[in-house]
């Protein structure tokens, strides 16, 4: 399944390189690091969790099981805090 | 000494005001509450709705300037009135009843959202208003997330 991030959600650059994200439906922000902010670049286009994944170890040297762990934990509070919703193929 | 005295500087201060003064000091204290007790119940993007504020495109064009005098009276009034209720007032309360004051002096202004990342490594939000490319504080550190005009039927 595809997932792209919600149209309505802000979000802020941070001054070291992070990420707030506004979501004005629920009243709560979020604030991420920098690993986090490239993975809300990636949602800008529809894309699965594993894609993610996957171009997260192409783009950091880290060990992949780590990488897909900790991407993986960072996605699925995504869905829960529901910033990114599901899109159509 | 200095709580006992408070509340009778405050009127002090309230006797000194003029009549227009006087006016708006009452207009930002009616939306202060009314603010606050909007943003207990419903959602931020409801409220902001509910105010008439809409998303800022990009690019956005320039707002007009407004004068220095009508800017003072505003923030004055806001400040003024959040001193006489009870508890403190948020910074996003603050900035919606500026909002509201700015559009009654017909002064357009813009409603900030922003963030950064404190000393605890905590991510800290704050909201503010520009008017005329100008807010009342320097705000270097945050990054902007949103920002909203209020939309023409407030004026």
């Amino acid at each position: 399944l595809r997932y792209r991030r919600r149209n309505d959600v802000h979000f802020a650059e941070l001054p070291d390189g992070g990420l707030a994200l506004l979501d004005a439906k629920r009243s709560v922000f979020h604030g991420c690091n920098a690993v986090g902010k490239r993975i809300w670049e990636l949602l800008a286009q529809p894309r699965t969790r594993d894609e993610i994944v996957a171009q997260l170890k192409r783009e950091y040297a880290v060990d992949p099981a780590r990488c897909e762990q900790e991407a993986g934990d960072f996605f699925d509070q995504l869905l829960n805090q529901e910033l990114v919703e599901p899109c159509d193929p | 000494v200095r709580s006992l005295t408070m509340p009778v500087r405050r009127w002090q201060q309230y006797r000194a005001m003029r009549r227009d003064e006087r006016r708006l000091f009452w207009y930002a204290l009616f939306h202060l509450a009314r603010l606050r007790w909007r943003l207990a119940r419903l959602s931020l993007a409801d409220v902001l709705a509910a105010e008439c504020l809409i998303p800022v495109p990009e690019p956005a064009p320039a707002l007009p300037t407004a004068a220095p005098e009508t800017l003072r009276r505003a923030r004055t009034a806001v400040t003024r009135a959040a001193r006489a209720l009870p508890f403190r007032t948020s910074c996003l309360v603050r900035a919606l009843a500026e909002m509201r004051v700015l559009a009654r002096e017909k002064a357009p202004a813009e409603l900030c959202i922003g963030f950064q990342r404190g000393p605890d490594r905590r991510v800290a939000g704050h909201a503010w208003v520009v008017q005329g490319g100008r807010s009342k504080l320097v705000q270097p550190a945050y990054g902007v997330a949103a920002r909203y005009r209020a939309s023409r039927f407030l004026f």
